[in-house]
């Protein structure tokens, strides 16, 4: 088995990214339950991210404006958009479907993305990276099935799975829509995208409401902060580092995060069959990190493939997996 | 809100932890700061 080895600076970057949102859920109760609704939530969260990533990248126009003369705005807000659509098909299947099952179905981009990576040519499906998506895959089943599914609905299920195509489709064009931009504005761009559509959404359907309790707020903007922009920012880096498989793949370990924080903060307990998954997600990612043979880098490995920085936007899992127990508070937690 | 507090502290320490062990790639190839 020899696939090129990932930068671990790359990788401990999009740790960190799944570990902020993985804790989305976390915090999204503390919202939920100081009176936020799933719209203001949202809406309020990618303001408040945009305005943050704007503060960070309006200091550096200047030089953004030599190295990209013409920084076009479009293709990043365009992207912001389809994310909001995506979690918008999530959202329509978690009325439908249990949560867990939805995020079942929604955990298949990762091997929509890395097979779609390697048909488009970007990078080289070898056979340590498809082990470690089989056993990630295998693990997110475990930690994720081992809940509640509840009924299936047709409708639910399709929604399900076009969102899983969708955030596919989303990371794979950000990942080119990046190459040549500044990674940082590129977050403010898609960050903007999605705070205008659900912006928009909230404002024309009156469903907005900023009365929160205290509680609410900090968990409001420990969301934008702590599980928007910095794990934006860490993935979109960690992507230029190991490539889009790589970074795929290794933010299977959200909902582990979800899983641990919750047994940890919440005291909730695991099943011995979660545990196992998440042992699994760990195991698959120590293979993507600790490869035999062959010792390039994942940058070296794209070059040869005529590839340029691989790198992409990425919004992680529009929704935040949870540990579990009750389907109520399942589909509470999922915030988009 | 004591719970909120520690685990927001306890993710943002972990994030910090992981940008500064990537602060060798806060530079990209062209030479750029990205953050």
């Amino acid at each position: 088995m020899s696939h090129a080895r990932p930068d671990p600076r790359g990788v401990a970057l999009c740790l960190a990214s799944a570990a902020g949102f993985g804790a989305m859920a976390i915090f999204a109760k503390e919202a939920y339950s100081g009176g936020a609704g799933i719209a203001t939530l949202l809406a309020v969260r990618f303001v408040l991210a945009a305005a943050v990533l704007w503060a960070l990248v309006l200091p550096r126009r200047s030089r953004l404006s030599r190295e990209r003369r013409t920084p076009s705005l479009l293709p990043g807000l365009a992207l912001g958009c389809l994310y909001a659509v995506e979690a918008s098909a999530f959202f329509f299947a978690l009325s439908r479907i249990d949560a867990a099952l939805a995020e079942l179905l929604l955990y298949g981009y990762p091997a929509l993305v890395v097979v779609g990576a390697a048909l488009l040519g970007r990078e080289r499906l070898s056979r340590g990276r498809a082990a470690a998506l089989a056993l990630s895959t295998a693990g997110i089943v475990l930690v994720l099935a081992a809940g509640e599914i509840g009924t299936v609905d047709g409708l639910g299920v399709v929604a399900a799975i076009t969102s899983s195509f969708l955030y596919a489709g989303y990371v794979l064009v950000s990942d080119r829509v990046v190459s040549d931009r500044d990674p940082l504005l590129v977050c403010a761009q898609v960050v903007t995208g999605a705070a205008l559509c659900f912006l928009a959404y909230g404002l024309s359907t009156g469903s907005i409401y900023l009365a929160l309790s205290a509680e609410a707020w900090v968990a409001i903007v420990s969301i934008s902060l702590l599980s928007t922009v910095v794990p934006i920012l860490a993935f979109l880096k960690g992507m230029q580092l190991v490539g889009v498989g790589t970074a795929t793949i290794t933010s299977t370990a959200e909902p582990v995060f979800t899983v641990a924080l919750a047994m940890v903060v919440l005291g909730e307990r695991l099943a011995p069959v979660q545990l196992l998954g998440g042992a699994l997600v760990l195991a698959g990612l120590a293979l993507l990190a600790r490869p035999r043979g062959s010792r390039r880098t994942d940058a070296a490995s794209r070059r040869e493939l005529g590839s340029p920085r691989v790198s992409g936007a990425h919004e992680p899992a529009p929704h935040a997996a949870r540990p579990a127990p009750a389907r109520e508070d399942r589909e509470r937690t999922a915030v988009g | 809100m004591i719970t909120l507090l520690i685990t927001a502290a306890g993710i943002a320490a972990f994030e910090f932890a992981a940008f500064r062990y990537g602060a060798d790639s806060r530079v990209d190839t062209a030479g750029r700061r990205w953050i």
